[in-house]
């Protein structure tokens, strides 16, 4: 249970913090070291364990797809876990005083627990999408911590990292993905089982791939160094956590973790290597001409995490303890070097390396701290990084990775001297500030101090508790066993001399600081930045030109390219099939009917005027009602022309609202694109149905006939299919118009006053009172007879409503209202409730609902079909209502 | 008899509803439209709970993905109800809640249809309900533009499918899925193919789909947060659940192989994807982000159905819809409640507006998050399982490999929509408010809230408790 102990503790803090977000920062910090405290101790605890058999936690979360809870504290996983831990209390009561009245303090620290508890299933984690929960948690949470304060250049910072980072992340889970799917196992642990499997799979460099980019952005890679100098922006506190000792290592860390999975293969070598040495170059090349102290160690943190990389491409036991010793002293020292920054900013106002000297006097124990931090890193004896660097000597390495190696000696020489030991002893540059200068209390002493401190005890009690550790771990990682024995002190005169030669010779580099930029600055800078911005600015202006091309806000294009995927689609289903052009089967009278059809269409679409546009798209309409007629389909040519009718006099209606149709002065060329949308969609559709005639259609008319008479006892099957047959249908569909209705007088809300259309005619306005009775009646008539002859609740309903419409063309819509008795929302839901009361009646007296039922010649589809008629008048009305009232100046 | 009132309970019962909340309306009673509406929406979500599983003729089948998309549907509806009747007066609400009512019947029946007249009719349903929810603001100049468009668009739209529909039904002779596909199987008349795939535009323009998406963002950006909400979740649902069926049991192997269709879906979902991210990063307005963020949803859910012989791809679409619909829902509502002048919500105007509402700021990140497919998350899960299937079908099989290449657009997406994600946090969290906002926030009112803990709430269950992915796993495969 202690393995959960150790990412609960800090996420059970932050849960308290932000129960209560009203405590003080002390309580805060407080509650804040404690969780991490607990993380730590319980990590330690576990320890021992991890020597023999791993203690392991599973617990099934969403089986059986996975992911799990599974988590394993091996050596390698507790190293940083203690390290999460240790440096994360140091840092909670360091940021408790260097932070002191910065606003929202709790809000800061719960983000700062539940990063530690990321960083604790990164760390623990066994299940990949466990692993790269916590990764991404971390990105967001190094994402607020950065923006903490609220300043414009952390606002960029922040988010170029948060963008680096989460491309990153999600690679790593595209390689994860690829990489589960191909060995078939849900656990880290397990993998180096199918090392054979994997490494045959032709998919394995892609997951390779994706997987070490995504490490390179956690890890501050080239060519992905570039967001770690800028997140320099966050408070100094956040800085040493998460941009020193934790976050950053977590892209190394996993990478280890798969080493032996991966390790030993050419692109392994070639990928880890070359990008390490490059961001080796990359960071050697930025150092002497960055003034910032807090830049330089950024610079320096990512020279050590290049250096890393370069270990991993190695082979070996000894290359992989050398990655555990110098993950742990790197952790410590440069920890403790960013909280002495921290505290010379704290205590001068400054970080700038050429304004700062003779600091000693004035922050004592700032300076021991400084000091011994410097000489770990420099790798002087007895200090941890004096034992990580004797291991990086013994690892087999190539000239290339030697070369880099030594030049990271080197580098980390000279960062050490500038940062730990020139702002306090050398000769003060302004001397008022060096006098100004002050300690800046305990809770920034202690815990930089105890960094300081852990690194000297890294060093000396390595051979006792830390060696074997280290020793498993890198067993672990290397996949055979290494001797556990580490040297406190040289034991040779010549290793004695060879590492004090390297620290001299950093240490005259350094005093050589701007001669030594001078020269570097002929080097190309900032090339992977610059590439960055590039890409950013270019999926930018993609995104510009997508938008500009399709998403223009012009209906007509969008609704050209709509049908012209459609005609795509056509054309994809058509390419393959012949058709004829059955030119000698059409009938002679079918010729007339043709040449009404294109012509009208012709003229709709050459048309100056809308009512011309209107009369056009009219003729189209009622060749359609001559074609039904020649088809047999009386009914239906009877309803196309009443729709037709009624069309034409709505558009005539609405028109009046509308300013004059303008002719517009189109391009040639979006004529030319109009015409050749018109023209392909027309061409599409008749191939298709040329084709549909060509192929067996089956004869649907008869059997349709024959069912409504033996199911239906109508003889008009059109009717019968609707009321009766599939009268569920129609009931959903008269729903839907009714729906429609509203929408469309809801849409349609009248802005100018119209143009009159006609004078009132006196003779209309008295015919108009015979006719609407005469419509009513005949409507009746129609529907009564509907159900064997042409005819129906449909046709009849549109009837009564062209009275309706007749009588406010001649008497105004005011009189048509008060003509209806009853507002037209409340008719059409009327007749919605006809239609459900002939299916309840079904449901009651037959046993489903709108099932018929005859009483001699009454029946519930005449009710329904009623139902249908009073819907029908209601919508048509409602539809029209607004312009026909809005025409009376509103009521 | 009985047993189809039962199987039809929840779709009679609402019906039912938009019927009185009509009545309710001309008699005047429009305070009561509201409660109304959502009592009978409430029942019909019991009710969807409680049906049993089944089919109505050949019309309308309550099968595995009915039988999750009904309670979901009412479920959205009931929210999105419940925040409607806190944001609107009481004189737009019979007319609202009738809008809404309708729109959730015609997802309804979409989802359970069978059979294209009621496919066609639900579609319509929807659509129609639609145009008058996204062109509800009369005064407003935008609002109306955009339920013009959506008018005409979804006309077009519409017409398309129909005449595909009525090409399907003279070809085949039937209009069931499971009898046209069992027509075509054996018999396959020539332009057969044609007339499928023009007859999918109607569910490809309600799925927001590339290229049949153009309305999605004009429209989104005008209509009124509510509106938005409503017609980006319940029709999607819908559609998925309607897709599957007909892919399952109208579309025969013999006509169509299986891996042509998954690599057509797959080409669908990736033009989505990265269309949809690339002009999501220059939008500068947060309803106009979502619009894209809805298109490239809908992307992901249909790369799901392209993995579809996977055992878990329909699972991980329908897991997809459900972080993606409590997500969206949320984050419209936040954005609705942040904005300072309502209806407005360009980032300019959003800026520092975190400040003054500071827990409707929080789950405005939640949702968003979610939908940018961060872990712990409902929306990291809907995305990793969709990944995860096409990857192993796209490894398995060669002659599906442009899987791979969908679920590379997918992750390229992912990175790209999530900078449009963070360009709205930055602008509510972290840039000042203009100086001259001092006037007092109202109160947040209790029923919108209340909708708001429940989309953050379910945001995190559903990424907390994957078992929950089982869950549906075993629903849809038993």
């Amino acid at each position: 249970m202690l393995i959960a102990a150790i990412v609960l503790a800090p996420v059970l803090a932050a849960a308290l913090l932000a129960v209560a977000a009203r405590s003080g920062a002390r309580i805060a910090a407080l509650v804040a070291a404690g969780g991490c405290a607990l993380s730590a101790g319980a990590a330690l605890a576990l320890l021992p364990s991890a020597l023999l058999v791993p203690e392991t936690l599973t617990v099934p979360w969403a089986a059986p797809l996975g992911p799990d809870l599974a988590l394993r504290a091996d050596a390698w996983g507790l190293i940083l876990a203690s390290l999460v831990g240790i440096v994360g209390l140091c840092i909670t009561i360091y940021a408790a005083g260097y932070l002191h009245g910065a606003p929202d303090l709790p809000r800061l620290f719960a983000t700062l627990l539940v990063f530690a508890a990321a960083m604790q299933l990164i760390a623990l984690g066994d299940d990949p999408w466990l692993v790269f929960i916590g990764w991404e948690l971390t990105s967001v949470c190094s994402y607020l911590l950065v923006l903490h304060t609220r300043r414009p250049e952390a606002l960029r910072a922040a988010t170029t990292a948060l963008l680096v980072t989460g491309l990153g992340g999600l690679s790593l889970l595209g390689g994860l993905v690829i990489v589960q799917q191909i060995t078939g196992i849900e656990r880290l642990s397990e993998l180096p089982t199918a090392r054979d499997h994997l490494l045959a799979h032709p998919w394995m460099p892609a997951a390779l791939i994706a997987i070490v980019i995504g490490c390179a952005t956690k890890s501050a890679l080239f060519p992905f160094h570039f967001w770690l100098p800028g997140a320099m922006a966050a408070p100094t506190p956040i800085s040493a956590y998460l941009h020193a000792a934790t976050m950053v290592k977590a892209g190394i860390f996993l990478l280890a973790r798969l080493h032996p999975a991966f390790g030993g293969t050419a692109l392994w070598e070639a990928l880890l290597g070359g990008l390490g040495a490059l961001t080796v170059l990359a960071a050697a090349r930025r150092l002497p001409s960055t003034d910032d102290l807090k830049q330089l160690l950024a610079w320096s943190t990512v020279l050590a995490l290049g250096t890393l990389a370069v270990l991993l491409s190695l082979d070996g036991a000894a290359a992989m303890l050398a990655v555990v010793l110098l993950l742990l002293a790197h952790a410590a020292y440069k920890g403790t070097l960013f909280l002495v920054v921290g505290a010379i900013d704290h205590g001068t106002g400054t970080r700038l390396l050429p304004r700062l000297g003779g600091l000693a006097r004035a922050m004592p124990w700032t300076a021991a701290s400084g000091m011994l931090g410097a000489a770990s890193m420099m790798g002087l004896p007895p200090f941890a990084g004096f034992v990580a660097k004797e291991q990086v000597k013994l690892a087999e390495a190539g000239w290339l990775a030697s070369s880099t190696l030594f030049l990271s000696a080197l580098a980390l020489v000279a960062v050490a001297w500038w940062v730990g030991i020139r702002p306090f002893w050398h000769r003060a540059a302004e001397p008022p500030l060096a006098e100004q200068a002050h300690e800046g209390g305990l809770a920034l002493l202690v815990p930089t101090l105890a960094l300081a401190i852990l690194g000297l005890l890294f060093g000396v009690a390595g051979a006792w508790i830390v060696a074997p550790l280290a020793a498993r771990a890198a067993a672990d990682l290397a996949g055979s066993a290494i001797d556990a024995g580490l040297p406190i002190l040289p034991s040779t005169a010549l290793q004695a001399a060879s590492g004090f030669a390297v620290i001299a010779c950093g240490i005259l580099l350094a005093e050589q600081r701007e001669r030594l930029a001078r020269w570097l600055s002929l080097l190309p800078n900032g090339l992977s930045a610059r590439l960055w911005d590039h890409a950013l600015h270019a999926a930018l202006a993609a995104g510009r030109a997508v938008v500009h091309v399709t998403q223009h806000g012009d209906l007509r294009g969008y609704l050209g390219v709509a049908l012209l995927s459609g005609v795509a689609l056509a054309g994809f289903g058509l390419a393959d099939i012949a058709w004829t052009l059955p030119v000698s089967q059409i009938p002679l009278w079918m010729w007339p009917i043709a040449v009404l059809l294109v012509a009208g269409a012709l003229m709709a679409a050459a048309a100056r005027t809308r009512l011309a546009a209107i009369a056009g798209l009219g003729a189209v309409g009622y060749g359609i009602a001559l074609l039904f007629v020649s088809h047999g389909a009386p009914d239906l040519a009877f309803t196309q022309v009443v729709v037709e009718t009624l069309t034409v006099v709505l558009f005539v209606l609405a028109f009046r609202h509308l300013p004059e149709l303008r002719a517009y002065a189109l391009l040639e060329r979006r004529r030319a694109v109009n015409a050749v949308i018109a023209v392909a969609s027309g061409a599409a559709a008749t191939a298709l149905a040329l084709a549909a005639e060509t192929g067996t259609v089956p004869h649907l008319g008869d059997r349709l006939i024959a069912a409504a008479w033996e199911r239906g006892h109508g003889a008009n099957a059109v009717n019968v299919i609707l009321v009766d047959i599939r009268a569920l249908d129609t009931f959903g569909e008269i729903t839907v118009l009714l729906l429609a209705a509203i929408g469309v007088s809801a849409l349609v809300t009248a802005g100018s006053a119209p143009r009159p259309l006609l004078a009132r005619s006196p003779i209309l306005s008295a015919a108009s009172r015979l006719i609407l009775p005469l419509a009513t009646l005949f409507a009746l008539w129609l529907w009564w007879r509907g159900h064997h002859q042409p005819g129906g609740g449909f046709i009849a309903g549109l009837c009564v409503a062209a009275g309706v419409v007749l009588v406010a063309a001649a008497r105004g819509g005011i009189a048509a209202r008060r003509a209806l008795l009853a507002p037209p929302l409340a008719i059409a839901a009327s007749g919605l409730a006809l239609a459900w009361l002939a299916g309840a009646v079904g449901l009651i007296a037959g046993g489903s609902f709108l099932f018929p039922h005859w009483l001699g010649p009454f029946g519930t589809p005449l009710l329904f079909d009623l139902g249908v008629l009073v819907l029908v008048l209601g919508v048509v009305v409602l539809t029209v209502e607004q312009m026909l009232i809005a025409e009376e100046g509103g009521t | 008899m009985s047993e189809t009132l039962m199987i039809l309970a929840p779709e009679l019962i609402l019906t039912a509803t938009l019927l009185a909340v009509l009545l309710s309306d001309a008699a005047r009673w429009r305070s009561f439209a509201y409660l109304l509406a959502l009592s009978g929406t409430l029942c019909a979500l019991l009710a969807s709970a409680l049906a049993p599983r089944g089919t109505v003729g050949d019309q309308l089948a309550i099968d595995a993905w009915a039988a999750l998309a009904r309670p979901a549907i009412l479920l959205s509806a009931v929210l999105l109800l419940m925040a409607a009747r806190s944001l609107h007066d009481d004189d737009d609400g019979p007319a609202w809640a009738a809008l809404l009512l309708a729109l959730a019947l015609g997802a309804l029946v979409t989802a359970a249809s069978a059979h294209l007249l009621p496919l066609w009719l639900g579609l319509e349903l929807m659509s129609l309900s639609g145009y008058a929810l996204a062109g509800w603001r009369a005064g407003s100049r935008r609002s109306a533009e955009a339920g013009m468009k959506y008018v005409l668009f979804g006309g077009a739209a519409s017409a398309l499918s129909l005449y595909g529909m009525s090409h399907l039904y003279g070809l085949a002779g039937r209009l069931d899925f499971a009898g046209i596909g069992a027509m075509l199987a054996v018999d396959q008349p020539l332009p057969v193919t044609a007339a499928l795939l023009i007859a999918s535009v109607g569910l490809a323009y309600k799925l927001t789909l590339v290229p049949f998406h153009y309305y999605a963002p004009d429209v989104y950006q005008g209509a009124p947060p509510l509106a938005v909400a409503s017609v980006g979740t319940l029709p999607k649902i819908a559609a998925i659940a309607v897709l599957v069926r007909a892919l399952s049991s109208a579309v025969p192997e013999s006509l169509v192989s299986p891996a042509s269709v998954s690599g057509l879906l797959a080409l669908l979902a990736t033009a989505s994807l990265l269309v949809a991210a690339l002009t999501a990063v220059v939008a500068r307005d947060a309803q106009r982000i979502i619009a894209y963020s809805a298109i490239a949803h809908a992307g992901s859910m249909v790369l799901a159905l392209a993995a579809r012989p996977h055992s878990s791809a329909t699972a991980a679409a329908a897991f997809y819809l459900a972080a993606y619909v409590p997500a969206t829902i949320g984050a419209l509502l936040a954005l609705a409640l942040l904005a300072p002048t309502a209806g407005r919500t360009a980032l300019v105007e959003l800026a520092g507006s975190g400040q003054r509402r500071p827990w409707t700021g929080v789950a405005l990140v939640v949702c968003l998050a979610s939908l940018a497919g961060l872990p712990p998350l409902a929306g990291f899960l809907a995305k990793w399982g969709v990944l995860r299937a096409a990857l192993e079908v796209g490894l398995g099989a060669p002659e599906r490999s442009v899987l791979l290449w969908a679920a590379g657009a997918l992750l390229l997406s992912t990175a790209i929509s999530a900078w449009a994600y963070l360009l709205i946090i930055r602008a509510v969290f972290f840039q000042p408010a203009p100086a001259q906002q001092t006037t007092a926030t109202p109160p947040l009112p209790p029923g919108v809230a209340a909708v708001l803990a429940l989309c953050v709430a379910a945001t995190l269950a559903l990424g907390l408790w994957l078992s929950g992915f089982a869950v549906l796993l075993h629903s849809l495969h038993p």
